[in-house]
């Protein structure tokens, strides 16, 4: 009977993954590199944009949240659904670094399930003036996090880090 | 004898017409039950009714076969085909007007009231007559009417044929227009395929219209006739399919027009490497 239904059954796991992170970020910048392996100029995304990627033996639906303040209330429905998040931070804006600080944990304190991957990303690696790496994990107090996680050192703009990043986060759904 | 072998060529054509309009008509069945919308509804619909003309079409030269020529029955049966299509047309056209087609609620409801009120009194004569012939009675709306004595004889079942043609390539052209302009203008590569599908489907349905127009014409050299016949039932078939993928889109279909992603093409590559290793 096992047998039978294997036959039936799909031999593509699907996992839904989203997006998030401040505004001006780069979330979108990211996800347009995921598809064309080049920088876009991007507008600002009102609402969510959503992609999927179709790899061997699994299938990621990819939705890229708006970060305005405003879209920020309507993430935890996406979110509350997730195999896993991928959080981005600009670390060349220093200004923002509490108030992406406060994000992610709300984020991670309330809407996500035990099981989600979280992939954090510090984007705009191609910027002067950076935030240290490991500053930031002390900050954002990733070692207490109770989720599997990484974190990696990009830039959208060059491409750096991206295929890195999110080679990790596909294979730890695979298994 | 060359009659009878093109009468069973133009039999298999429409068996294969009906064919992919039955299997077309299945999966728009599947479709439905899974996302129970109206528009599916719609669009089943027309396609049921391409499906039946397609059966009229074989059961009329089944009757032609088994008769061995015409009769006033098989008259009345062929009346059916250019009926059956207009329903087809009129739910083609409102399932086209909540795509992309632009008309107003006033246009919409009157063009369809039209071709579905001309379908019923066509239907209703037909029925009439259908009564009236087994009986003995005369023919009343199916008389011949004669324009001239020596040229032309004219039947109701040329003005439901004339209508037929006028409803089709109103919509078909219409629609055809309509998705070729927004393909054009669309840089999204799914929708854009999907309307270019849209277009083609349309253009073909046109071709198949024009050949069965031919068709008429070459009666008389069997093996133009068969050509004509194989091409047309062909034609009718790709325009039937070619309508189906670009409005419901199946996945399968999207995924052989979207590009693979940059992501996707990386990860596949290192993925072969690592297994080479």
């Amino acid at each position: 009977m096992s047998f039978l239904l294997s036959l039936f059954k799909s031999r593509t796991k699907n996992a839904d993954i989203t997006i998030c992170g401040l505004d001006d970020a780069g979330k979108t910048t990211i996800l347009r590199f995921l598809e064309t392996g080049h920088f876009n100029e991007t507008t600002p995304t009102m609402g969510v944009n959503r992609e999927t990627l179709h790899l061997p033996g699994l299938q990621i639906n990819v939705f890229d949240l708006a970060g305005q303040e405003d879209f920020r209330n309507m993430w935890h429905s996406v979110n509350e659904k997730s195999d896993g998040i991928v959080f981005v931070v600009d670390r060349s804006n220093a200004m923002r670094f509490n108030e992406a600080k406060y994000v992610f944990q709300q984020t991670t304190n309330a809407q996500l399930d035990d099981e989600v991957i979280v992939l954090i990303i510090l984007n705009k690696n191609d910027l002067p003036d950076l935030i240290d790496k490991s500053q930031f994990i002390t900050e954002f107090d990733l070692h207490n996090l109770p989720f599997k996680w990484a974190i990696f050192e990009t830039s959208a703009k060059t491409g750096e880090g991206i295929f890195d990043a999110f080679k990790w986060f596909v294979d730890e759904f695979v298994g | 004898m060359a009659l009878d072998t093109a009468t069973y060529f133009i039999l298999i054509s429409s068996g294969i017409n009906l064919g992919f309009s039955a299997i077309l008509v299945v999966f728009l069945i599947f479709n439905f039950i899974r996302k129970k919308t109206v528009g599916t509804a719609m669009l089943l619909t027309a396609y049921t009714f391409f499906s039946l003309t397609s059966a009229v079409s074989i059961i009329y030269r089944v009757l032609y076969i088994a008769q061995g020529g015409d009769s006033v029955i098989i008259e009345q049966f062929a009346s059916l085909g250019p009926l059956l299509l207009l329903p087809s047309f009129a739910y083609l056209y409102v399932f086209a007007c909540r795509h992309i087609l632009k008309d107003s609620e006033i246009t919409r409801t009157f063009i369809f009231a039209l071709i579905i009120g001309f379908y019923g009194l066509a239907t209703a004569l037909v029925a009439y007559d259908n009564f009236n012939i087994p009986m003995g009675l005369e023919r009343v709306f199916t008389t011949k009417v004669f324009v001239t004595n020596s040229i032309y004889t004219i039947s109701y079942l040329h003005f439901i044929q004339i209508f037929q043609i006028v409803v089709s390539i109103y919509v078909t052209g219409r629609i055809g227009w309509r998705a070729l302009r927004l393909a054009r203008k669309s840089d999204q590569p799914v929708r854009k395929r999907g309307l270019q599908t849209i277009g083609v489907g349309v253009l073909l349905y046109l071709l198949g219209g024009m050949l069965s127009a031919f068709d008429s014409s070459i009666s008389n050299i069997p093996f133009l006739m068969i050509s004509v016949a194989v091409l047309r039932a062909f034609a009718f078939a790709a325009a039937y399919i070619g309508m189906y993928l670009g409005w419901v889109m199946p996945n399968w279909y999207r995924k052989m027009i979207r590009k693979r992603s940059w992501f996707e093409i990386q990860y596949k590559a290192m993925a072969k490497g690592a297994e080479n290793v």
